[in-house]
C-alpha cells in the first residue's frame, strides 16, 4: 500500500503522546532515580549531595531487605492461591460448559469484578471479618461458635484473603483464555488413549496452558508487590509490606531519597519478575498465538 | 461424582468472588448502624445519609471531573498516536509501545511517588490537576491497547478507497478511520472512565485537599465505618456493571475480548 | 457535524482542567467591599488534627462571611510536615501543628507571621502558652495558642473495672490482642516514660541515646503481641473501641468524648508514670491564598464562645479561660480549665526530635517485627 503520510503528519500524530509520556512519566521515573542517590535532612528537605547511602541502607538494615523478602514471599503465596482458585473455574467454563451463551455469561461474571472498585472490594472483607462482622455473626447465629472469633480481621491472614479475592479475576482471565486455545481434539485424544480426566488435566491441559498460568500468576505477584492499601485496611500489627514502607517514607517519615531508592529496588525486582515470566511464557508456549 | 467435584469447585470459587459483593448490597439496606448478622430491620436510611453527605458528594463531583477530563485528554492524544503506531514502522516503535504500557505493568505506588516527587518541581502543585495528569498517563495505556487491536482488523481497503477518491490523509483519518472505529473508541472511553473513577495508588500521592471518591471512601474506612459506605459501594457497583455491560457490547461489535 | 464533535472533544478537557483550579481566585477580588461581602464564595482550607474543623464551630464563620470552611485531617505530625513540604502547601490556609514540629515548621519557612493585633482576644489567651518561645522569632509571632491535652490511657470501663494505675496494664497477658496504640513515633516517647528515662530530664524522651533506643525497642517488641491494631486516626480508634476489638489504648480526650455520647463507658487516666502531651497552635501557611480570611478565622475561633465549642467537640483543654462561662461544669472539669497547671505538672509535652529519621526508622522496625 502506498503511504501518503508525510513525515510531518507522522510526527504530528505521535508527538503529543510522546511528549506527554516524556514529561509526565519518564522524567518522573528518571527524577526518583536521581533522587535515590541524594540525601535528606532530618525533616526531609532533599539535599543535593550524591551518595549511595540509601542503597547501602536497604541492603544492610534488616528492616528493608527482610520486608522486601517477606513481601515477595507473600506475593508468591497470593499468586499461587489465585492460580489454585482460578484453575477449577476456568476449567469448568472452558471444558464443561457447552452452550456459547452460557460461556459468555460466565466469562462476563469473571471479568466483572475485575472492574469493580478496588476499595469497595477491600471494604467488603472488613465488614465480613470484623469482631461483629458478618462471618462472626453467621457463626454465632448458627451456633458454630459461642464467642466471636477475634483473630481474623487485622492480620496477615485477612490481608492475604483480601488480596487473593481482589486479584483472582486477573489470574482467571488469562488462564481461561489459555484453556480456550487448547484444541478440544487434543483433550479428546488424551481420553481416547485411556487417560482419565485428572491425568488429562495434569498431563495435557496444564502443560499446554502454562503460559496463561504464568502470566496470570505474574499479574497477581506484581500487583501484590505494589499493594499498600490492603495491609493498612486489613493488616494487623505485624503486617507491613514493602510498599507500606515506601508510602511511609514519602508520606510520614519524609525521607524521599530513601523512599526513592526503595521504589527503584522494588521496580528492579518487578522488572526482573516480568522478564523471567516472559521467558518462561515463551518457553512453554506451544501454540503461537497470532 | 467427578462432575460434581468440577462443578462444585467452580461454583465455590464463583461464590467466593460474589458473596462479598452481595453482602455489601444486602447490608446497604440494613436499618442498623453496625453490620451485624442477621439483619433485623431493613430501610433506605443509609442511602438518605449518603445523599446528604456533602463531602461525599463533592468527592463524586471531583472524581467525575477528573475522569471525564482525563479520558478526553487520553483519547485526544492516544487515538492519533495509536493510529500512527499501527500504520507506520519507525525506529524506537517497540520502545514507545513498552513505555506506554509502563504505568499499568509497573506498580502504581512507584509511579505515584515518582510523580509526587517530580510534579511540584515543574510547577504542578499537588491538586486535582496533578491527579488528572497522572490519570491521563495511565489511561493512555488503556486507549492504545484497546484501539491497537481494533486498528489491526480495520479493512485497509477502506482507507485506500478514500485516497483513491481524492481524500487527503487528514480527511481520510477523520471521515473514514475515526467513524469506523467509533464503537471501539466509545468502549475504550467507558473503560477509561471506570478506571479513572477507581484509581487509588497514583491518586493517593497526588491528591491535596480535594478528595476523589475512592480516596474519600478510604478516608471513611479509616475514620470509622458506617453502613453509609455500603450504600455508596452498592451504587458504585451498579454503575460499574451498567458501564461495563455497555462497553462490552460495544467492544464485541469491534473486538473479540476485553484485553488488558 | 463530525468536525463539531471533535472540536467539542477538544474543548471539554481544557474547560474541565481549568475549572479545577478556578475556585480560589475570588478571594483576592475587590478589596473595598466590607468584610461580610469581600470573601463571599471563597474557601478557607484548614489542615488540622481531627475535630479541629468541626461544623459545630466553623459553620457560624462560614455563614457570616459566605465562605466555605473545609477541613482536611492529618494523622501525625510527620504527615503534616510531609504534606506541607511535598508540594501541597498552597492548598491550605491554616494548619494546627503540635509542639513537636511547630518550631521546625517556622524555621523551614512554611508559615508566615500572624498579626496579634487583629485577634481581639489574643491577650486574653493563656499567658503560659503565649509566652512559649518556640513559635516566636524576634518580634514575629507565628502561632496562636489553641488547645492542649494529654496522650491518655483510654480504657473501656465496662471491661476494666478498676482504674489502671500504670501503663503496665498494656503488658498484662489478660489483655493480649486487646490493646491499641497510635501508629506514630510517640510510642517511643511513651516507652521511654515507662522505662523512667524522663525522671530527671523531661527532654530525655526526645533525645534518647543508642542504648535507650535499644531498650525502648525491646519494650515495644514485648508490647506488640498485645496489640490488636495500630490506630492511625482518632476515628479508627473510636471504631476499634466501638466494635470491642480493643479494651485499652493510647488515645486523646476526643475518643471518650465521642464514644460516651454514643452510650459507651470509656474512661481516661494519666497513669503514675505520667503521660506525654501536646500543645497545638494555629498558624497561617506561607503560600495561603486567603491570608486575610485566615486572620479573620483566628480572630473568630479565639472568641470565648467559640473556644467553648471547640472544647465541647474535643474535650481538649483550650487556650481561653474566659470560655468557661459557656461550658457546663462537667466539661470544665474534663478540660481542667479551672486548674491550668494540672496538665503542666503531669504531662511531658512533645518536643522537637532531632533524630527524627532514626525514631521513624525504629518505629518501622517495630512494625515489621525485625530484631
Amino acid at each position: 500500500m502506498t503511504t501518503v503520510y508525510t513525515t510531518r503528519a507522522k510526527i504530528l500524530l505521535l508527538a503529543p503522546m510522546i511528549a506527554w509520556l516524556t514529561a509526565f512519566l519518564l522524567l518522573p521515573y528518571f527524577f526518583i532515580f536521581i533522587q535515590s542517590f541524594l540525601q535528606s535532612d532530618a525533616f526531609g528537605n532533599v539535599v543535593y549531595s550524591f551518595t549511595a547511602e540509601s542503597y547501602i541502607k536497604i541492603f544492610s538494615n534488616k528492616l528493608y531487605y527482610f520486608t522486601l523478602f517477606k513481601t515477595l514471599a507473600m506475593s508468591c503465596l497470593v499468586a499461587v492461591l489465585c492460580v489454585i482458585l482460578s484453575l477449577p473455574l476456568a476449567y469448568f467454563i472452558a471444558f464443561k460448559v457447552q452452550s456459547e451463551s452460557r460461556k459468555t455469561m460466565l466469562y462476563t461474571l469473571i471479568v466483572l469484578p475485575f472492574w469493580v472498585s478496588y476499595i469497595v472490594r477491600a471494604y467488603s472483607w472488613k465488614i465480613i471479618l470484623g469482631q461483629f462482622g458478618i462471618l462472626n455473626g453467621f457463626l454465632m447465629y448458627t451456633g458454630i461458635v459461642s464467642e466471636p472469633l477475634s483473630f481474623i480481621l487485622y492480620s496477615d491472614f485477612a490481608t492475604i484473603i483480601c488480596l487473593v479475592y481482589i486479584f483472582t479475576p486477573f489470574v482467571a482471565i488469562p488462564i481461561y483464555t489459555a484453556f480456550e486455545q487448547i484444541p478440544k481434539s487434543l483433550v479428546e485424544a488424551s481420553k481416547d488413549l485411556g487417560a482419565g480426566s485428572w491425568t488429562t488435566f495434569t498431563r495435557v491441559i496444564i502443560p499446554l496452558a502454562l503460559p496463561g498460568i504464568i502470566s496470570g500468576a505474574t499479574f497477581a505477584l506484581v500487583l501484590t508487590m505494589g499493594d499498600f492499601l490492603a495491609p493498612i485496611l486489613l493488616g494487623g500489627p505485624n503486617t507491613l509490606f514493602i510498599s507500606n514502607i515506601v508510602q511511609n517514607l514519602f508520606g510520614t517519615s519524609n525521607d524521599k531519597p530513601l523512599g526513592s531508592a526503595l521504589g527503584i529496588v522494588v521496580l528492579a525486582l518487578i522488572v526482573l519478575v516480568l522478564e523471567v515470566s516472559t521467558y518462561f511464557e515463551k518457553k512453554y508456549s506451544s501454540f503461537k498465538s497470532s | 461424582m467427578r462432575r460434581i467435584f468440577t462443578t462444585g469447585s467452580a461454583a465455590l470459587v464463583l461464590a467466593f468472588i460474589y458473596i462479598p459483593l452481595c453482602a455489601i448490597i444486602w447490608y446497604s439496606f440494613s436499618a442498623e448502624s453496625v453490620n451485624s448478622f442477621p439483619i433485623k430491620a431493613y430501610s433506605l436510611e443509609w442511602y438518605k445519609v449518603m445523599a446528604s453527605d456533602e463531602s461525599l458528594l463533592r468527592a463524586v463531583g471531583n472524581s467525575l471531573r477528573v475522569a471525564f477530563a482525563s479520558t478526553a485528554f487520553a483519547l485526544l492524544i492516544g487515538v492519533p498516536a495509536t493510529f500512527a503506531l499501527h500504520k507506520f514502522d519507525f525506529t524506537g516503535k517497540r520502545m514507545v509501545e513498552r513505555i506506554v504500557l509502563m504505568p499499568i505493568t509497573l506498580p502504581g505506588i512507584v509511579t505515584g511517588v515518582a510523580m509526587l516527587s517530580f510534579f511540584p518541581r515543574i510547577g504542578v502543585e499537588l491538586s486535582l490537576l496533578a491527579v488528572g495528569i497522572g490519570h491521563v498517563t495511565f489511561l493512555l495505556a488503556i486507549v492504545v491497547t484497546q484501539l491497537l487491536s481494533r486498528f489491526k482488523r480495520l479493512d485497509p481497503n477502506l482507507e485506500q478507497a478514500a485516497y483513491d477518491l481524492g481524500a487527503t490523509p487528514l480527511t481520510a483519518f477523520f471521515t473514514v478511520i475515526i467513524p469506523n472505529i467509533r464503537t471501539a473508541i466509545i468502549g475504550a472511553a467507558l473503560l477509561c472512565l471506570v478506571l479513572s473513577m477507581d484509581e487509588i495508588p497514583v491518586t493517593f500521592f497526588l491528591i491535596a485537599r480535594d478528595n476523589t471518591l475512592p480516596i474519600e471512601i478510604y478516608g471513611m474506612m479509616r475514620r470509622g465505618i458506617t453502613p453509609e459506605v455500603n450504600a455508596i459501594s452498592t451504587l458504585i457497583f451498579l454503575a460499574t456493571v451498567v458501564i461495563l455491560v455497555i462497553s462490552l457490547r460495544l467492544m464485541r461489535t469491534s473486538n473479540d475480548k476485553v484485553i488488558k | 457535524m463530525r468536525r463539531n464533535f471533535l472540536l467539542s472533544l477538544l474543548a471539554i478537557p481544557a474547560f474541565m482542567l481549568f475549572s479545577c483550579s478556578s475556585e480560589k481566585k475570588d478571594a483576592a477580588a475587590s478589596a473595598n467591599k466590607p468584610d461580610s461581602l469581600k470573601y463571599k464564595g471563597a474557601t478557607l482550607n484548614i489542615l488540622c488534627w481531627e475535630g479541629y474543623a468541626d461544623e459545630k464551630f466553623t459553620k457560624a464563620f462560614a455563614d457570616k462571611y459566605g465562605v466555605t470552611v473545609k477541613g482536611t485531617y492529618f494523622s501525625s505530625s510527620d504527615e503534616l510536615v510531609s504534606k506541607l513540604q511535598g508540594g501541597g502547601g498552597a492548598s491550605y490556609d491554616i494548619i494546627s501543628p503540635s509542639c513537636d514540629v511547630a518550631s521546625y515548621i517556622v524555621d523551614a519557612g512554611l508559615v508566615q507571621p500572624i498579626d496579634p493585633t487583629k485577634i481581639a482576644e489574643f491577650n486574653n489567651l493563656s499567658e503560659l502558652l503565649r509566652n512559649m518561645s518556640d513559635v516566636k522569632r524576634g518580634n514575629d509571632v507565628f502561632g496562636m495558642p489553641f488547645t492542649w491535652g494529654p496522650d491518655y490511657l483510654v480504657y473501656n470501663a465496662d471491661e476494666i473495672k478498676e482504674e489502671p494505675k500504670s501503663w503496665n496494664l498494656f503488658f498484662d497477658p489478660k489483655y493480649k490482642g486487646k490493646i491499641s496504640v497510635w501508629d506514630d513515633i510517640s510510642n517511643i516517647y511513651l516507652m521511654g516514660q515507662i522505662l523512667g528515662f524522663d525522671k530527671t530530664d523531661k527532654a530525655a524522651l526526645y533525645n534518647m541515646n543508642e542504648e535507650q533506643l535499644k531498650q525502648v525497642k525491646e519494650k515495644l517488641m514485648k508490647l506488640k503481641p498485645q496489640i490488636r491494631k495500630f490506630w492511625a486516626t482518632a476515628g479508627e480508634l473510636d471504631n476499634l473501641f466501638k466494635n470491642k476489638e480493643v479494651v485499652a489504648a493510647v488515645g486523646w480526650p476526643i475518643t471518650p468524648a465521642t464514644l460516651n455520647k454514643q452510650g459507651m463507658n470509656l474512661k481516661a487516666v494519666i497513669p503514675q508514670e505520667g503521660a506525654t502531651g501536646w500543645i497545638d497552635r494555629l498558624m497561617i501557611t506561607k503560600s495561603s491564598p486567603n491570608k486575610d480570611l485566615a486572620m479573620l478565622y483566628l480572630d473568630f475561633i479565639s472568641k470565648p464562645e467559640n473556644m467553648a465549642k471547640v472544647a465541647e467537640v474535643t474535650t481538649y483543654s483550650i487556650a481561653h479561660q474566659g470560655a468557661k462561662q459557656f461550658m457546663s461544669p462537667e466539661l470544665q472539669e474534663l478540660t481542667y480549665i479551672n486548674n491550668m497547671t494540672y496538665y503542666h505538672e503531669r504531662l511531658n509535652f512533645w518536643q522537637y526530635v532531632k533524630e527524627r529519621k532514626k525514631y521513624n526508622e525504629l518505629w518501622n522496625e517495630v512494625k515489621s517485627g525485625v530484631q
